[in-house]
C-alpha cells in the first residue's frame, strides 16, 4: 500500500533511486565501510597482508645477509632506512618477512583451531547427553590452562619450528571455538527448520552440516577475526620466549627478543618490531569489531 | 540455587581429572630425558639405571600416572630433580610473590578501567569519549612484553627513574624501594585489563544510564553525580563483575612474560627455568597449581554471578546451561 502511495507522488526514477538508497544502507559491506574505524583496521591488515605477500621484491636487502662492519646502524641513515641489528643484517627486510610468518601462524593456527573446535562444537551441541558431556569436560579441562601455559608446554613436546608453532596456539584456540560453536547448535538445533528437516527425513550430518552450520557463520568468523590478533600476539609472545619461530628465520617475536638484549646501543630494534605487532593486533581487533557490529548488532557487548 | 552450585561443583571433578592427566601427558612427552639432565657430567650407564628405578620412570605409563595421581590426592606435587626439594615449597616460596604482582595490577586495572569507562559513557561521542575509546582498543590489543620493553627502554634506560629488574620486599628493603620494583611490573600487566574494563564499563553503563530506572531518577531531581556514581554505576556491575574472574586469571598468565622481562622471582620466572632444566616434577606441579587456580577462579566467578543474577541460577535450574 504504501508503494503506491509513494509511486503516486513521485517520479519512477526517484524510486528506484530510493530502492537502490535503501539497499545500499542494507547491504553488509556498505554497512562495514560507514564504520570508520573498522575502515582503519580492513586498511591495517591489507597493508599487512600486502607486506607478507609481497616481501621478497620489497626488501632491500636479504633479510639473512650478515655484514659485520654494520652492525647495530641507527634507522634513517644511509642505505638501511630502519637501520641494522647485531649482525649487521638489514632491520626493514626481516620486519618485511617477519610479516609473512605472523600471518602464515596466525591465520594457520587460527584456521586449525577453528576446524576442529566447529566440528567438536558441532557434534558436542547436536549430540548432547553423554557425547556433550564429555567432550565438554575436556573443552573445559584445556580451558582451566591458561593461554600460553598450554601453548609454552606444547611447544616444549613438539618442538620449535613453523608448522609445531601453528599446531601449538591451533589447538590452543579449539576450547574456545567449540564453546562458541556450541552454544549456537543448542539454540538453532530446536528451531522449526530444524524440526522440520528432521521429519522429513533428513539424516543428522545433512542437518547439522547444511542447516544449522551456516547458522553459525556470523559467529565464527567474529571470533575469527578477533582470534588471528590474539594468535600473533601468542606466536610473538612463544618465539619471544625463545620458543616459537627460532632464529635466523625472521618473526616480529624473535627480533624483539634480539631488541631487548641491545636496548642502550639499538633501541629502534625492540621499538619497530613491537610496534609492527601492536598495530597489526589493533587492526585485527578493529576488523573484528566491524563485523560484528554489521553482522549482529545484538552481539555487540 | 544450591542445587545449581551443587551441579555446578560436581562437574569440576572431571575437568580437574582432565587437567591431572593433561599436565601428566604434556610432561611425560617434553623430549629429553630428565635424568641426563639432573646428572649432567656424571652421566654413566649403570647411575642413569639406579637412578630411574628410584624415581619410577621405568614403571609403565599407567602405573606412573596411578602413583601420581594418588600423590596429588595426598598433597605431595612430587620433587624437583633439579632443586632437591619438594615442589610444593617451591611454589609457596614463589606464589605470594605472583600474586602481590597479579592482584595489585588487576586492582589498578579496575580502579582506572572503570572509572575511564564511566568517565566515557557519561559523555558518550565527545572527544573525551572518543580520546578514551581509543586508548581501551591500544590497552587491549598491546603485547605485554613490548609494553614492558618500551617501559624499561623510557623509565630505566632513558630516565633512569625506576629499577629495571628484580624485587623487593618490604620487610628487608623497605616500602620505597618495594614500590620503585614493583611499578613497572605493576603498571604493563595493568595494560590489557585496563582496557578490558574501560570497553565494558562504557558499554554498560550507556546501557544503564538510558534505562527507565535512571529516568524515573532525573525527574526526581536526584543529582547526576549521584545518579551515576551511585545507581546507575550499580546497575552496571554484574557484566563488570563477571570478566574479573577471567581477567584475574589472564594477569596471573600475563605474568609469565612480565616475570621474565623483570626478572621477578615468581612462578612465570619459575617454570620458564623450569622447562630449561627438564625439571619434570616442578613443570607438574607449577602448571597444575596455576591450572588449579584458574579453575576454582572460575568458579568463585561463577556462583558470585547467580548470587548477583539470581535469574542466571534459574535458567540453570530449567536446564538452559
Amino acid at each position: 500500500m504504501e508503494e503506491k502511495v509513494l509511486s503516486g507522488s513521485i517520479s519512477k526514477e526517484a524510486q528506484a533511486a530510493m530502492i537502490r538508497k535503501e539497499r545500499t544502507a542494507n547491504n553488509a559491506w556498505h554497512k562495514f565501510c560507514r564504520n570508520k574505524s573498522a575502515v582503519v583496521g580492513l586498511v591495517i591488515v591489507c597493508l599487512m597482508i600486502l607486506m607478507g605477500v609481497l616481501a621478497p621484491l620489497l626488501s632491500p636487502y636479504d633479510p639473512n645477509q650478515i655484514n659485520v662492519l654494520e652492525t647495530y646502524l641507527p634507522p634513517f641513515t644511509g642505505s638501511h632506512l630502519l637501520g641494522t641489528d647485531d649482525l649487521g643484517r638489514d632491520l626493514l627486510s626481516r620486519l618485511l618477512y617477519g610479516a609473512q610468518m605472523s600471518i602464515v601462524v596466525a591465520i594457520g593456527a587460527t584456521v586449525l583451531g577453528g576446524v576442529i573446535g566447529i566440528l567438536l562444537g558441532l557434534i558436542s551441541g547436536y549430540a548432547g547427553g553423554v557425547v556433550d558431556a564429555v567432550i565438554m569436560r575436556i573443552m573445559d579441562g584445556m580451558f582451566a590452562f591458561p593461554f600460553i601455559l598450554l601453548s609454552i608446554l606444547l611447544v616444549t613436546i613438539l618442538g620449535s619450528g613453523v608448522f609445531n608453532v601453528i599446531l601449538a596456539i591451533g589447538i590452543g584456540n579449539v576450547p574456545r571455538f567449540a564453546r562458541v560453536v556450541r552454544s549456537k547448535v543448542i539454540v538453532t538445533k530446536n528451531e522449526e527448520f530444524c524440526n522440520a528437516e528432521r521429519i522429513l527425513g533428513a539424516s543428522p550430518l545433512r542437518i547439522m552440516f547444511s542447516h544449522i552450520l551456516p547458522n553459525t557463520v556470523s559467529e565464527v568468523v567474529v571470533y575469527a577475526t578477533l582470534n588471528i590478533g590474539s594468535a600473533i600476539i601468542s606466536e610473538a609472545s612463544l618465539s619471544f620466549l625463545g620458543l616459537g619461530i627460532l632464529i635466523p628465520t625472521p618473526s616480529w617475536g624473535n627480533i624483539l627478543r634480539g631488541g631487548r638484549g641491545c636496548l642502550t646501543t639499538a633501541p629502534h630494534i625492540a621499538a619497530f618490531s613491537g610496534l609492527l605487532i601492536f598495530v597489526a593486533v589493533i587492526g585485527f581487533n578493529l576488523v573484528g569489531d566491524g563485523i560484528r557490529d554489521v553482522m549482529d548488532p545484538k552481539m555487540k557487548k | 540455587m544450591q542445587k545449581v552450585i551443587l551441579k555446578r561443583l560436581l562437574q569440576l571433578i572431571p575437568t580437574l581429572l582432565v587437567v591431572i592427566a593433561f599436565t601428566f601427558a604434556a610432561t611425560r612427552l617434553i623430549p629429553g630425558d630428565p635424568v641426563a639432565a639432573m646428572l649432567g657430567e656424571q652421566y654413566d650407564a649403570t647411575k642413569v639405571d639406579a637412578l630411574r628405578e628410584e624415581l619410577g620412570l621405568n614403571d609403565p605409563i599407567p602405573v606412573q600416572f596411578g602413583k601420581y595421581f594418588m600423590d596429588i590426592l595426598q598433597g605431595d606435587f612430587g620433587e624437583s630433580y633439579y632443586f632437591n626439594t619438594s615442589a610444593i615449597n617451591m611454589i609457596k616460596a614463589r606464589l605470594p610473590n605472583t600474586l602481590v604482582l597479579s592482584v595489585s595490577s588487576l586492582c589498578i586495572a579496575i580502579i582506572v578501567g572503570v572509572l575511564f569507562g564511566v568517565l566515557s559513557a557519561k559523555r558518550q561521542s565527545s572527544l573525551l569519549d572518543y580520546v578514551l575509546t581509543v586508548v581501551s582498543l591500544f590497552g587491549v590489543s598491546a603485547p605485554v612484553f613490548w609494553v614492558a620493553i618500551m617501559m624499561v627502554l623510557v623509565f630505566s634506560v632513558n630516565l633512569g627513574w625506576l629499577p629495571s629488574f628484580g624485587m623487593a620486599t618490604i620487610a628487608q628493603d623497605g616500602l620505597a624501594a618495594f614500590l620503585r620494583h614493583i611499578t613497572l611490573p605493576c603498571a604493563c600487566l595493568a595494560v590489557i585489563p585496563m582496557g578490558t574494563f574501560m570497553r565494558i564499563t562504557r558499554s554498560s553503563m550507556i546501557d544503564s544510564l538510558g534505562s527507565d530506572s535512571v529516568r524515573a531518577l532525573r525527574a526526581r531531581g536526584v543529582s547526576e553525580r549521584s545518579i551515576v556514581w551511585k545507581h546507575a554505576l550499580k546497575n552496571a556491575l554484574p557484566p563488570i563483575l563477571t570478566v574479573v574472574g577471567m581477567q584475574f586469571a589472564g594477569c596471573f598468565a600475563g605474568a609469565v612474560l612480565t616475570e621474565n622481562i623483570f626478572s621477578w622471582p615468581g612462578m612465570g620466572t619459575m617454570i620458564s627455568s623450569a622447562i630449561d632444566n627438564r625439571d619434570y616434577s616442578l613443570i607438574q606441579a607449577t602448571v597444575l597449581v596455576v591450572a588449579l587456580a584458574f579453575v576454582i577462579i572460575n568458579l568463585i566467578t561463577d556462583i558470585l554471578y547467580m548470587v548477583i543474577n539470581p535469574k542466571v541460577a534459574i535458567d540453570a535450574e530449567n536446564g538452559g546451561m
